[in-house]
């Protein structure tokens, strides 16, 4: 009989490939298809010019802070509209943003959840969507407290 | 009932500013932001109230605005970063769903 380190360990030692990888796949197609439902008309982007920075775990879902960051090296890009949306929300909108050229697009503010989810950003420029989205838990839910 | 509470922000009036450096913003409106779902000590639905748009202003040019839906904090925090090309004036207005607004001019000077 192996000893409780030991099995441990030949345990940590079987799951090192699965480290890393993304077991909430599910979820994340489901963050696309959320967008695809909002936005029927506009073509998804996949290239990465904006960021969303959230907390992988949070107290409270009350206050979720929340960033959002354009790439140095895309910064050309100009958004007329950026949307923040939680699809497990009684209301999936959180907040648009509209900006001209003088405002930079990093913003940062909080948020209410009221449960675990994806946190989805849009960025909209003419007829395509530039996106990102993080998955956030929460201990305790905040839409209804 | 006015709900909304002093307006933070880390601007003072006659704030200097060097133009390749911008201004960063950074604000707190206090106000409950009642989502429509809450209830009150008694069980009571506490009536939906949230501030509905923040406007940001640069010599009376609408720069930036954010509708805000149900989903943002009690007391908004937002921060941000603003390029004036002059010497301007701030202003910052948000107004929630009974018309109840609160607004805070800043004096901008390029140095």
């Amino acid at each position: 009989m192996l000893s409780f380190s030991k099995r441990i360990l030949i345990k940590s030692l079987l799951l090192l490939p699965f480290y890393g990888r993304n077991s909430l796949a599910k979820d994340n197609d489901e963050a696309l298809k959320f967008l695809i439902n909002e936005f029927p008309n506009y073509k998804l982007s996949k290239d990465k010019v904006i960021r969303l920075k959230s907390p992988l775990l949070v107290d409270s879902g009350n206050y979720v802070p929340v960033e959002i960051i354009q790439f140095k090296k895309n910064n050309s890009i100009f958004f007329e509209k950026i949307l923040l949306f939680a699809p497990k929300n009684p209301n999936p909108l959180l907040v648009s943003f509209s900006m001209t050229k003088g405002v930079s697009t990093n913003i940062k503010t909080r948020i209410r959840l009221s449960d675990s989810q994806n946190i989805i950003l849009a960025g909209l420029v003419h007829n395509s969507i530039f996106y990102d989205y993080k998955k956030t838990d929460l201990l305790t839910p905040g839409c209804d407290v | 009932m006015n709900l909304f509470g002093k307006f933070f922000i880390n601007l003072k009036n006659n704030h200097k500013f060097k133009l390749e450096d911008g201004v960063r913003i950074k604000m707190m409106i206090k106000h409950p932001m009642h989502t429509g779902n809450q209830y009150d000590n008694q069980g009571k639905l506490i009536n939906k109230n949230i501030i509905q748009k923040i406007i940001i202003q640069l010599n009376s040019i609408e720069i930036f605005s954010a509708s805000l839906g149900t989903g943002v904090s009690k007391d908004p925090f937002f921060e941000l970063k603003i390029f004036p090309s002059e010497s301007s004036t701030l202003k910052i207005f948000c107004e929630d769903e009974f018309n109840n607004s609160s607004e805070k001019k800043i004096e901008l000077i390029k140095t």
